[in-house]
């Protein structure tokens, strides 16, 4: 790993503490480019609103990062989520369950800010463990 | 990525290359992995990405199909889909020791509601 890669990573995990971990959903102003791509959540304004909801829903949630790895200037963590459902999510009341859901995240890193994002998550079984089947 | 990353890449990519492992790309740990083989047919496999660090890689891969079965309280639509997948490797002296993958539904599902 070259030390633009290490950077890379340094970057991503800080954000992903900032952001998803701490709530500090202004903090894209600081790990955010200018042109910044929201390939998963349509725009940074659509990136904040999903993590606001998903902090309204499960306001105990944490994220532990798995695995984080570096190639070029782009950076995919796999990581698992873990909460209480505990308010409305997307139309579905609380129902007090807990989830323990396992999701990738994939970055791209120029000039120590963050250029593009896109996520993937098992929505299947995170619905089951929602409806507690 | 230095000489061994190099020689676990190429183990990493023979593997996911070589059709015989194809129903191994099937499995998984999430409940519903089974549903996976039999609501999607017609599969093809194509690998998008492998990161690699050390004795670790992870592929993304991109399993192309058609949606013939119910998978997870939908009806089969007939319609192509593209689900992707990750699986994480330990390689050892350019040797595949132990595998593990994870199919994305939070792509696949809105491919496949009304």
């Amino acid at each position: 790993m070259n030390t633009v890669e290490q950077q890379n990573l340094k970057v991503i995990s800080e954000f992903v503490e900032q952001f998803w971990n701490k709530n500090d959903f202004a903090c894209t102003d600081q790990f955010l480019s200018d042109d910044y791509q929201e390939l998963s959540y349509q725009s940074t304004e659509g990136l904040k609103k999903f993590a606001a909801t998903i902090l309204e829903s499960f306001p105990d949630k944490r994220y532990v990062v798995e695995d984080i790895m570096a190639k070029d200037d782009k950076v995919l963590v796999c990581m698992n989520v873990k909460g209480t459902h505990e308010g409305m999510f997307f139309g579905t009341a609380p129902t007090g369950n807990t989830i323990d859901v396992t999701l990738y995240r994939q970055y791209r890193v120029v000039d120590g800010k963050i250029r593009e994002h896109r996520g993937w998550i098992d929505m299947v079984t995170m619905w089951s463990q929602i409806r507690g089947n | 990525m230095n000489t061994t990353e190099q020689k676990n890449l190429e183990a990493v990519t023979a593997f996911l290359q070589d059709k015989v492992n194809e129903n191994l790309l099937n499995e998984t740990n999430q409940y519903f992995s089974q549903q996976v083989a039999e609501a999607f047919t017609n599969r093809k496999y194509e690998v998008d990405e492998i990161f690699v660090q050390g004795e670790k890689a992870i592929a993304r891969i991109i399993i192309s199909a058609v949606h013939t079965g119910g998978f997870a309280g939908n009806v089969p639509t007939n319609k192509p889909v593209k689900i992707s997948q990750y699986r994480h490797f330990q390689v050892v002296d350019g040797k595949i020791v132990n595998h593990q993958g994870w199919f994305d539904t939070g792509t696949l599902l809105p491919q496949i509601q009304g």
